[in-house]
């Protein structure tokens, strides 16, 4: 789990993405930082670009990750599972796997003259400073760079099909709790919300003594999960 | 095969004709081509007209944004679509679509506009993006390709004469029509000619761009076409959008910006210039895309209007077609045009998603027709 | 025989010079443009021309319409079509006029309005194509760890995701990520007929903020005028 936030260098987070670390414009501002991320000046630009952008996600403005990637297998997992990650965690992957510099992008941003990107990947900042023995890189960041080896991270790209599994609720009982599915997926997206630190670490809703898992997985506090195993 | 041309199943009162009676009818709809099952086992294009108001079925191949289209013959319509990269073909024989020039051949296109043909069963395209013109074969083989980046720098259109040996290629960002004979040489130049293409890819590449029509030089407000090459005069261009041959060899081009067509005969020879700025019928607004048809009509797309304006051979003005909409012989923003031998007139009606097809009717027999109905 | 037409200025425009104080003159090759407040001074001065003509200073008075290009003058006069003399030699319907889309849906399925004049040229022949970029267009000099494309990509069948949308009836109470209608035009961007046209985020008449934007995007704030993120 991640820690709680030292002091040093807290960013404001909140409801919107400027004030997150998705934000790389602001953490490119920020010694040493600024040596590692070109500051394109606007915030959005490092995914989305409002004209001739990829066919993969939203106006998105980043090439597709290849992989290939190893993916999270286990032997009481009932669900069907794609065999490479697809559809919107995709668009994360692209950078949490460290393939894809944080700031390369397909389409530059408005303002002129910008700068060229610098092209560090997202494993620097993990390997570096935001180690979580490092006293001031804050938390440790070691969970989010993936590499290519899903095995470790929770599974994605399943359908979600409790028909498969009793363990799990209904697909309108994780939606209404606040969780999306996408094509009836569970993907990156499905807990986290790319934009809002509401609920860190970008999650969709509180996870408060669990209660992100258990909004998909029966087993909470005084639910029996005898019968199932 | 034969094609619908005098389908005598159509009711004179429901068809879709213009001129309006009491003129005698001169163009008629036939349908519009969106996906593979509009080819239809019937071989009617009348099943097109459902398709266009229930859309399309979800998993088969269709058109996405059609820029020209082209017909080597009765049996093979050819849709270059810019948004899919490949030039779809609806071959109305097998029923069946194909995709050329698609990613990992060596005719690969990157962002088909213009399509061309030479009349022998070779089919060529204009890829923008990769400023050249690339030549298929009868069996949609990759044959060869003209031009660049050092010699073009934004190609839209091609049309050829084969008996001339001259292929045009019309380069909206040179403002000029590139000539090029079969062994791929460059043997005339049509427009201006003191602008540095070279330079102008210098700088492109100075400003980030890794190609020379980027869009790093677009935010930096520095134009990508050639300026110094843009012409009022005779002979001059403002933005040359599209090139079609007659038959008998004089090569007419789309003038977009200086709002006009201009003539040359097979010399380059400037002959006259049809068209003027204005919203009356006669004037241009958004020229567009050009063909001429056997009997030497010219037919000129026009997108601000969206219809279809024809000329005769001494540029008088015989009538136009088509409105914006997006119902049976209407148009959103229509782009390319090309008339087969038999007289069926293609558009590429870019925003329908769709090729609306039309049909001309011969004196002769509209004349006849004119009678019957009475 | 052929009838010889030349091509007619039918009208006399006045040129409104925005009280800029640029007037049109044979310039040197141009390096770029000013891109000031007027259009003169922009791209869409589409009569900019060189200093060398060899058709004299009297040619040049053809260049003096900048506003023809996008603003179609009434032309006086007319030519009767010789097949359809019956046809009425009134003006061709262009964009202004209203057309009601048979289909409901928030989103217009062909671009209306506005948007019409501007994709009548953007569409790649003339101006930038607004439909498709080539991805990766964009590298930088020197760009360290940006992913070169494997190909063109071509997903044939689906949706174009690749622009932002236009012809949008703007709505925020079927969508709450998004702020009142009243903020957005208070803000300086259009609203036309309550719909996102190209012309709610672009001017084409000015560029001082690139590319005709109607306000300056750093920090993403022409953005975040509708989008709540």
């Amino acid at each position: 789990m991640v820690a709680p936030r030292t002091a040093r260098g807290q960013w404001p987070n909140g409801l919107t993405v400027t004030g997150t670390v998705h934000n790389l414009s602001r953490t490119a501002q920020k010694p040493p930082m600024d040596n590692m991320i070109a500051d394109y000046q606007e915030a959005c630009v490092y995914c989305h670009t409002p004209h001739g952008g990829g066919f993969n996600g939203p106006v998105w403005n980043r090439q597709t990750p290849t992989g290939p990637y190893r993916m999270y297998s286990s032997g009481s997992m009932d669900m069907i599972t794609d065999p490479q990650p697809s559809g919107v965690s995709l668009l994360c992957l692209s950078c949490h796997d460290g393939t894809i510099a944080l700031d390369g992008i397909t389409n530059p941003p408005t303002v002129p003259n910008p700068p060229s990107p610098l092209g560090e990947r997202i494993e620097r900042c993990s390997d570096d400073c935001h180690t979580g023995g490092n006293p001031d890189g804050g938390l440790n960041w070691e969970n989010v760079y993936f590499d290519t080896d899903l095995r470790k991270q929770h599974p994605i790209g399943m359908v979600y099909d409790p028909s498969r599994d009793p363990s799990f609720r209904s697909a309108a009982a994780v939606q209404a709790a606040g969780l999306r599915l996408f094509g009836g997926k569970v993907q990156c997206a499905t807990c986290h919300a790319p934009h809002s630190q509401q609920f860190q670490p970008f999650l969709r809703i509180s996870n408060t003594g669990g209660s992100i898992c258990s909004a998909c997985h029966i087993g909470g506090p005084g639910e029996s999960t005898a019968h199932f195993w | 095969m034969s094609w619908p041309v005098a389908a005598a199943a159509q009711d004179a009162t429901t068809e879709l004709v213009w001129p309006l009676p009491p003129d005698a009818a001169r163009i008629r709809y036939v349908g519009a081509l969106r996906a593979e099952s509009d080819l239809g086992k019937k071989g009617s294009f009348l099943g097109g007209l459902s398709r266009a108001v229930t859309g399309k079925k979800s998993d088969e191949l269709s058109i996405l944004r059609p820029n020209d289209v082209y017909a080597a013959d009765s049996t093979r319509v050819y849709v270059s679509d810019g948004a899919a990269g490949v030039v779809m073909v609806f071959d109305r024989a097998s029923k069946e679509m194909r995709i050329i020039g698609g990613k990992g051949g060596f005719g690969a296109l990157m962002k088909p506009m213009g399509l061309g043909g030479d009349g022998r069963g070779r089919l060529y395209v204009a890829d923008q993006s990769a400023h050249r013109v690339v030549m298929f074969g009868p069996n949609e083989e990759f044959l060869a390709a003209f031009g660049g980046p050092s010699q073009l720098l934004n190609p839209v259109d091609v049309a050829v004469d084969a008996d001339a040996d001259r292929i045009y290629i019309a380069d909206s960002y040179l403002h000029q029509v590139v000539v090029y004979n079969h062994a791929g040489a460059i043997v005339q130049r049509l427009g201006r000619d003191v602008g540095d293409l070279a330079a102008k890819r210098a700088q492109a590449r100075a400003a980030g761009d890794s190609s020379s029509h980027g869009v790093q030089a677009h935010y930096q407000g520095t134009s990508r076409d050639l300026v110094e090459n843009r012409g009022a005069a005779p002979g001059e261009f403002r933005y040359p959008l599209s090139v079609a041959v007659a038959p008998d060899g004089t090569l007419y081009v789309s003038d977009g910006l200086n709002f006009r067509v201009q003539a040359f005969d097979r010399e380059g020879t400037h002959l006259f210039s049809v068209g003027r700025l204005g919203d009356t019928p006669g004037s241009l607004a958004r020229p567009k895309g050009i063909a001429v048809d056997s009997e030497g009509h010219l037919y000129v797309v026009d997108a601000a209007f969206n219809n279809l304006q024809m000329f005769d051979g001494e540029g008088q003005l015989l009538m136009s077609f088509g409105s914006v909409g997006v119902g049976a012989g209407q148009l959103w923003l229509p782009m390319g045009t090309h008339v087969d031998q038999h007289g069926t007139i293609y558009v590429a009606d870019r925003y329908n998603d769709r090729i609306q097809v039309f049909q001309y009717l011969p004196v002769e027999e509209s004349a006849a027709d004119n009678r019957e109905s009475n | 025989m052929r009838s010889h037409l030349s091509v007619s200025t039918a009208v006399a425009l006045v040129v409104l010079l925005a009280g800029v104080g640029e007037t049109l003159q044979a310039q040197a090759v141009p390096p770029g443009y000013p891109n000031g407040t007027s259009v003169v001074s922009t791209l869409h001065n589409l009569s900019h021309f060189a200093a060398a003509d060899s058709l004299g200073a009297g040619a040049l008075a053809d260049y003096g319409e900048v506003c023809v290009y996008c603003h179609t003058p009434h032309a006086g006069l007319t030519t009767a079509p010789l097949w359809n003399r019956n046809m009425s030699t009134a003006t061709y319907q262009m964009y202004d006029a209203t057309l009601s889309s048979t289909i409901d849906m928030a989103v217009d399925a062909q671009p209306t309005g506005v948007s019409m004049a501007c994709l009548s040229c953007h569409d790649g022949t003339v101006g930038l194509d607004v439909i498709i970029n080539v991805p990766n267009s964009y590298t930088g000099s020197g760009a360290v760890g940006t992913t070169m494309p494997a190909g063109r990509q071509t997903n044939l069948g689906t949706d174009l995701r690749n622009d932002h949308p236009i012809s949008v009836t703007y709505d925020n109470t079927a969508d709450p990520a998004f702020l009142p209608p009243a903020s957005v035009t208070g803000a300086g961007l259009v609203l036309y007929s309550g719909k996102v046209q190209c012309g709610s985020c672009h001017n084409p008449h000015t560029a001082a903020n690139r590319p005709f934007l109607r306000m300056a995007n750093t920090a993403s704030v022409l953005c975040v005028t509708c989008h709540i993120k």
